[in-house]
């Protein structure tokens, strides 16, 4: 008898739809406050850190901010323990940071470059914080599933 | 001064962007919060409802579903005695008709409202006018000939009832031919974005949830108070919705009370049915703009929600409005440009429609416990880029059908292909 | 003293790796080809980058759907057609890379501890 939703083991992901199992999809009892709390904490450090070093303009600095926040609020409540999503938001934060250099030491290599990735520039950041965030979100279900 | 002009207006597009972010922002948050709380109340016993219930099927040319959605009927788990279903053939000219007369045969509850094509083919708010003449239950829900309910919808629905307030009530759609191609995948993601989490949320805080004109129902008493559908609306579900607020009900969401759909299967008919979509929609808008605004039924948070809904099929071409004028800020060097621009990317995965931020189809997904559905999200500009166009055109039309004083209530519907019945074995 | 002067050292060096890596990426004369390369592959890059995810799930679906509806008595039952499903004792690369990933993150300290 086959059975939908991808795999025919992991179909029984409907949480109290099928027998009162816990699904994967679960925020944790008390919303996982304490994570969130972290995780706004450490990525405010780390958002500082690139802010006063320097390594980026303040422009791409206040677009990984904002990044931070949208990934710790909108990951960092879900099921999974707190050194994953870290781990997980620190190789955000280092790929973010070499995308952003590496696209504004393009730009600075000549004035057409330049002006053409100022125009472009919030779309390419968009393309490493969706991947990101949902390879994340992935990760969160596979090892939260397990945990 | 030209300059300084041109920026005003920038930042104006870009504050509304602002705003539908935020918006979506603080429904996903909302949504996470009370995750485990709504799971907790989907385990609970449905108690068998004592109300009588009328279920009202219109049908246009639906030879390839209607015997699906009526077997389905059959096979609800809501007391037969407190149950009448209704299917209004609208001038059909397929077997439509013939089909439900033999269920119909057969099956006491089931009746079947035949209406010739000049007496027809008038809309679906018609259809559901002709048919609301015929119920007689307490509470009527909607169904759309090519859905494919839970077997106790109907105590899903109605249990929401109970509190006075509620006059109207919604389920959640789930896209049944999701593994068709990349538009009914892509259909699929927008689906859990704007019911698992939108409308999850606007019914959770208490805002405006949306009628979606099928998969939900009215209590019988208003929808007489209101005098039925519009007839000249499009988006006869979007005009009651407000209607039903307006007149100082609520609408609430059950996102239990799931029923599939056939999601459109080409860009050619996604094109169509969204036309028709934010046309209506527009419609709506400029029809209730006024009365939603100055209502004494919503409150403060209810009204700004209720607001953004109106126009949120505007959003697309106030987009592409600050695309064009990103050019000459550009060509000046504006420096306001480069502040409101990360705004401008951010609307291209949302904000109209059922079209949600990536972060609100992503969470929506992971709260079904879907493993990689959401790893389709960055593709999900791509249906927006092309609501770019269609939400343009509808607007152009609208303003052009205004001037000429032309209707365009008619039946514009989804043609369906049966498709769905392969993934639902007899 | 000494440890004053490490760390000035190091800190030097990080500034000339630095400012290597900027000179190595920074091109020294564009002309309007290689201005026309570099966009080109920035482009190329990004499309890559941005829709890795879903090519790997559009050519072999592992989460297509639909969402299963279940009832209380009985399963909604489904036919589908997933050639990807009659391959799933191979092991694929993107599905054998997450469950690497999410292993190797589970053997970091736990923070909460």
């Amino acid at each position: 008898m086959i059975v939908g939703g991808g795999c025919p083991e992991e179909n029984n992901h409907m949480g109290c739809f099928t027998s009162g199992k816990a699904s994967a999809g679960k925020t944790g009892d008390n919303w996982n406050v304490k994570h969130v709390a972290f995780g706004i904490a450490f990525s405010t450090v780390l958002s500082y850190a690139f802010l006063v070093s320097n390594y980026l303009s303040i422009e791409n600095g206040v677009i990984l901010m904002a990044f931070n926040l949208v990934f710790v609020s909108m990951t960092f409540p879900l099921n999974g323990a707190l050194t994953t999503k870290v781990a997980l938001l620190l190789a955000c934060e280092v790929v973010g940071s070499l995308w952003t250099k590496i696209f504004s030491l393009l730009a600075g290599s000549n004035e057409g470059i330049a002006s053409v990735f100022s125009f472009l520039g919030p779309f390419v950041n968009l393309g490493w914080m969706i991947t990101f965030y949902s390879v994340t979100l992935t990760i969160l279900a596979s090892t939260g599933r397990e945990g | 001064m030209i300059v300084e002009i041109l920026e005003t207006l920038f930042l104006a597009l870009v504050g509304i962007m602002m705003a539908y972010l935020v918006r979506h922002y603080v429904f996903t948050l909302s949504v996470l919060k009370n995750s485990r709380r709504q799971q907790l109340a989907s385990c609970s016993e449905n108690t068998a409802s004592k109300s009588h219930v009328s279920i009202l099927i219109p049908a246009c040319n639906e030879e390839l579903v209607i015997g699906r959605i009526l077997r389905r009927m059959l096979e609800l788990t809501y007391p037969r005695d407190r149950l009448q279903i209704v299917v209004v053939d609208d001038g059909s000219t397929d077997r439509t008709g013939r089909i439900a007369d033999q269920y119909a045969e057969n099956h006491p509850q089931i009746e079947v409202i035949h209406r010739s094509c000049s007496e027809g083919r008038r809309g679906k708010a018609s259809a559901l006018n002709a048919g609301l003449k015929k119920v007689n239950g307490e509470i009527v829900l909607c169904f759309d000939a090519d859905y494919f309910p839970r077997r106790n919808i109907v105590e899903q629905l109605v249990r929401e009832f109970a509190d006075p307030k509620v006059g109207a009530v919604q389920g959640r759609v789930t896209v049944l031919n999701e593994p068709k191609n990349i538009v009914t995948r892509l259909v699929a993601l927008e689906r859990i974005g704007g019911y698992r989490v939108d409308q999850e949320a606007r019914s959770s805080l208490r805002l405006t949830t949306q009628f979606g004109g099928t998969a939900g129902g009215f209590r019988r008493s208003l929808l007489d108070a209101l005098g039925g559908w519009d007839e000249t609306m499009l988006a006869e579900d979007t005009d009651i919705t407000f209607r039903v607020y307006l007149a100082g009900y609520v609408i609430r969401y059950v996102n239990e009370a799931e029923c599939y759909e056939e999601a459109v299967e080409s860009w050619r008919a996604y094109w169509r049915q969204r036309y028709r979509w934010s046309r209506g929609h527009m419609e709506v808008a400029f029809k209730h703009f006024g009365a939603v605004l100055k209502s004494r039924q919503l409150g403060t948070r209810s009204k700004i929600d209720a607001f953004l809904l109106l126009n949120i099929y505007f959003v697309p071409v106030l987009v592409l409005l600050s695309w064009i004028l990103s050019v000459p800020l550009a060509l000046s060097s504006s420096r306001w440009l480069s502040v409101g621009w990360c705004a401008v990317s951010l609307s291209i995965y949302g904000f109209v429609g059922n079209s949600a931020p990536f972060f609100e189809v992503g969470t929506g997904a992971y709260l079904d416990g879907r493993k990689r559905a959401h790893w389709l999200i960055s593709l999900l500009f791509l249906t927006f880029l092309y609501n770019i166009p269609i939400c343009t055109k509808a607007l152009a039309d609208l303003l052009l059908s205004k001037i000429l004083h032309r209707n365009t209530a008619a039946w514009c519907k989804t043609t369906h292909s049966g498709d769905g019945n392969s993934y639902i074995m007899n | 003293m000494v440890q004053d002067n490490t760390f000035w050292r190091w800190k030097q060096l990080y500034y000339e790796l630095r400012q290597d890596t900027e000179k190595m990426l920074m091109p020294p004369d564009t002309t309007p080809v290689m201005m026309f390369v570099t966009l080109a592959s920035g482009v190329v890059v990004f499309i890559l980058v941005m829709f890795l995810p879903a090519i790997f799930e559009l050519t072999n679906p592992k989460d297509s759907g639909p969402r299963k509806i279940t009832d209380e008595a009985f399963d909604a039952v489904f036919q589908m057609k997933m050639p990807s499903l009659e391959r799933s004792e191979e092991t694929r690369p993107d599905q054998t890379l997450v469950k690497k990933v999410a292993s190797a993150l589970s053997v970091l300290p736990d923070l909460e501890s």
